[in-house]
């Protein structure tokens, strides 16, 4: 397990907390990774920083991240950042407010964050600022939403909603809810419609899973 | 859409070339807009997304355990490396260990995963410049793999074998003595294909110089796997933050000095040689024990065992509580990335305290690598683009997610 | 190969009953079946697939065509990634929504005869990603003539349907609807769905049962 909590530097973290103190936070650390939160409008200072100053010079990921549709600010955008001399790895957490979040792109700093920002463009709607050609990556081009924001569900709206049952669309009686019977003797209903029927069958219980949208 | 914005810039002696998404070179749905002057690449413009499956989105929505079949979809030519890669990044948010055997199970696993991968990545590359033999030989070594891999699992290919704190089984008795006479049959198989690539005059005319990857280059994209190593950049994350045990082991790591095709062609078969080195390194040393973390204090986030599920009434609401409702993973977000064999593949989650995590990033290698190729494509000629490609070695299962 | 519970639709799975459709089985119609016979295995025993390797059900079509199990046997190792020279067109793999539309440029590009396997289960119905970008089964587009279970099928499974599918060749009857003047579509089940299923209404009307095609 040591192996695997001590990809951070927390010093690199501080150095970099210390080079811009109004616009970065303390590094918070959690499980051996490093992540410095900066304000919007200075996250290109701050990598850039990193890269030619502390050495963080291989680019690894940028990506989007929701917070809820009720949480302020609502958006972040996580560019994770490796040093390959000392061997050690950075996050850098830009928090954008919603619901039309924009940022400058990181292009000049890292040509690589091109086709990344673009994801987080099609997934999240995050626009970039000076972003050569924003548009959608993944989604085919005519797609109108943002799959990764909280709120869109799963199986899609409209036109692209993956219907419950696949198959002829046979309305299906769980609807989300699990069907479960909770005296193991007693073999369980032969279907959904069973019940209708009247026969004599124990109540089935219905467990919504926990924390499920 | 299939139709092309009119580039008013270009030339009208250019011609625009379509390669994709269905097309024998680009191993899976990837398509490239090529911009010729003659035989020569202009503009290479590549389109992704055709296989974007929401693979973040749909672990976003599904409990821990429940996500791990996704992962063999990532990269599927080495379904284990995947499901090693998530357990591992599952355990570290949530504190667990896995016990020594397991990890030993899962070293197996992901270097014959590292195998299997190179040797379809080696047998579709000289496919597509033409040398058939090779496909068909590298296949015959995949499906003794593959009858290992269904030995441990019981799947040849899609396994989802690992579990949180451990693998899902023991290894079966018999299957130690099958490793070991692949493992020493093996590196004479690799010499067979290097006999009929590494001094073939064809082989090196149409792979050396071609596609030369910078350091430069290949840090500013990320690149990562071999072809970050092919371009001198010494970084394999089993060496330099190891995992499930990799400090045991001896192996080296080839790292290139050009970053053309043909050394990333070589760092590949040498990759596949210290793969197996670490394979008998491992039936040397693998210890006993359990194979799944049943510790008190993690006890009620892993299935009990399945003799006690089949007899006990505990046991059998346990597990039922355990696959349906999930483990909660404690509040925090971590990163997690591991050695694949196309590069880093890398897990965020970010947990609010649920049963699912919040976030669930994926970070694919082959999305990183692909994104080279608008920079790397013009000046070669269209016969190039297949070499390049089958160099960089991409999966879009991982690409596009 | 599945088999689907009754109230969905049926798709063709057995060989249909080998009478042409002409009626010309008696006198008159021993040569035009003759020639059938010989066209008809001259055609299953040359079926060369396009293989639509979208996912990880090309990696399990790569090894069917592979040493072990050997597609060649039955004819189809020449696979053919041109439509024009293609006669099967494998969908093995997930189709999303962006790809559907190559993919359905790539079957009209196809000369008749062919035929269409969906190998796989996200090929079949989505698989198991019910998602905003994934096509619940590719016969929502594609005329299916054969579906694939599995995730990915076994290299068995797909030589299985790729028998199947000869026998169901063998049953046609090419040249004697050639001369009837009843040019039926060769290889077309009828087993497209009915209508366009109306996502928002939460469940489409089932398709309504079609006659078995002779």
């Amino acid at each position: 397990m040591s192996t695997l909590t001590d990809h951070g530097d927390p010093a690199a973290g501080a150095a970099l907390h210390k080079a811009f103190p109004a616009f970065t936070r303390e590094p918070a650390v959690y499980r051996g990774d490093v992540t410095v939160h900066v304000d919007a409008g200075h996250e290109l200072d701050v990598v850039r920083y990193a890269k030619d100053k502390l050495g963080y010079e291989l680019f690894v990921d940028r990506f989007g991240a929701d917070r809820g549709e009720d949480a302020e600010p609502r958006f972040d955008v996580i560019t994770i950042l490796y040093n390959l001399k000392t061997n050690r790895r950075l996050h850098v957490c830009l928090t954008l407010p919603g619901p039309d979040p924009e940022t400058p792109t990181l292009i000049p700093v890292f040509r690589g964050a091109n086709w990344f920002e673009r994801e987080i463009y099609d997934m999240y709607g995050v626009r970039f600022a000076g972003h050569p050609d924003l548009r959608r990556i993944l989604m085919h081009e005519s797609f109108t939403d943002f799959p990764l924001r909280r709120e869109y569900p799963v199986e899609g709206r409209g036109a692209n909603q993956a219907p419950r049952r696949a198959l002829g669309g046979i309305q299906d009686a769980t609807d989300g809810h699990v069907a479960v019977n909770f005296l193991p003797s007693v073999p369980p209903p032969a279907g959904p419609h069973a019940q209708a029927g009247g026969q004599d069958v124990p109540p089935v219980g219905h467990v919504r899973p926990e924390g499920r949208p | 859409m299939l139709d092309v914005e009119i580039d008013e810039d270009r030339h009208s002696e250019h011609m625009l070339l379509n390669m994709g998404p269905q097309h024998p070179s680009t191993h899976g749905v990837l398509r490239l807009i090529l911009e010729l002057d003659g035989e020569v690449v202009v503009k290479a413009e590549p389109v992704i997304g055709y296989l974007h499956r929401a693979k973040e989105k749909i672990g976003e929505n599904l409990s821990y355990h429940q996500f791990i079949p996704y992962t063999d979809r990532l990269d599927y030519l080495a379904p284990l490396a995947n499901n090693v890669a998530y357990a591992v990044a599952c355990e570290k948010l949530m504190g667990i260990e896995a016990p020594p055997r397991a990890n030993a199970i899962r070293v197996i696993c992901a270097e014959l995963a590292r195998i299997s991968a190179h040797l379809l990545g080696l047998g579709a590359y000289a496919m597509d410049l033409g040398a058939m033999t090779v496909f068909l030989w590298t296949f015959r070594e995949r499906e003794s793999i593959y009858t290992l891999i269904e030995r441990i699992c019981g799947a040849r290919f899609t396994t989802s074998h690992t579990r949180l704190g451990g693998v899902a089984r023991d290894l079966p008795e018999d299957f130690l003595p099958l490793l070991d006479a692949f493992v020493k049959q093996f590196p004479g198989r690799c010499d067979e294909y290097e006999a009929m690539l590494t001094r073939n005059k064809i082989w090196v005319k149409r792979t050396r110089d071609i596609g030369v990857i910078s350091v430069e280059q290949a840090l500013a994209y990320g690149l990562t796997g071999p072809n970050l190593r092919a371009s001198g950049v010494d970084y394999d994350l089993r060496k330099v933050h190891p995992y499930i045990g990799y400090e045991n082991y001896e192996f080296d790591v080839p790292i290139g000095s050009v970053g053309d095709c043909y050394d990333r062609y070589l760092c590949r078969v040498v990759e596949m040689r210290e793969s197996a080195r670490i394979l008998r390194q491992v039936l040397e040393t693998i210890p006993g024990g359990p194979v799944l973390n049943r510790d008190e204090r993690v006890l009620k986030s892993v299935f009990p065992e399945k003799e006690k599920v089949l007899t006990n009434m505990e046991s059998l609401i346990h597990q039922f509580m355990v696959a349906t409702e999930s483990i909660n993973a404690p509040p925090g977000e971590c990163w997690f990335s591991a050695e694949n064999p196309k590069g880093e593949l890398g897990f965020f989650m970010r947990s609010e305290g649920g049963p699912s995590p919040t976030r669930m990033r994926i970070r694919g290698p082959s999305f990183a690598n692909l994104q080279i190729l608008p920079e790397l494509l013009p000046g070669h000629m269209v016969a190039d683009v297949m070499a390049i490609l089958g160099s960089i070695d991409f999966v879009m299962g991982e690409c596009d997610r | 190969m599945t088999t689907r519970p009754a109230g969905h639709r049926t798709a063709e799975l057995m060989v249909p009953e080998t009478q042409s459709p002409t009626g010309l089985n008696d006198e008159g119609g021993f040569f035009v079946t003759r020639v059938d016979a010989l066209v008809d295995w001259a055609r299953k025993n040359s079926l060369w697939p396009l293989p639509l390797g979208l996912s990880c059900c090309a990696i399990e079509f790569m090894a069917t065509a592979s040493s072990k199990f050997d597609m060649a046997r039955f004819g189809a190792e020449v696979a053919r990634f041109s439509p024009r020279q293609a006669d099967v067109l494998i969908v093995a793999g997930t189709c999303t929504y962006k790809m559907a539309e190559s993919a359905k440029r790539v079957f009209d590009q196809m000369a008749e005869p062919k035929w269409v396997i969906s190998m796989g289960a996200c090929a079949s119905s989505g698989g198991m990603y019910r998602c905003y970008s994934v096509v619940q089964g590719i016969d929502t587009f594609l005329p299916v003539d054969f579906y694939i279970s599995g995730c990915p099928p076994r290299p068995e499974n797909v030589l299985n349907t790729l028998m199947k599918l000869q026998a169901k060749i063998s049953g046609e009857s090419p040249i004697g609807e050639l001369l009837s003047g009843e040019r039926a579509v060769v290889g077309r089940p009828q087993n497209l769905r009915e209508g366009v299923r109306d996502p928002a209404s939460g469940s489409g009307a089932p398709p309504a049962e079609k006659p078995p095609r002779t």
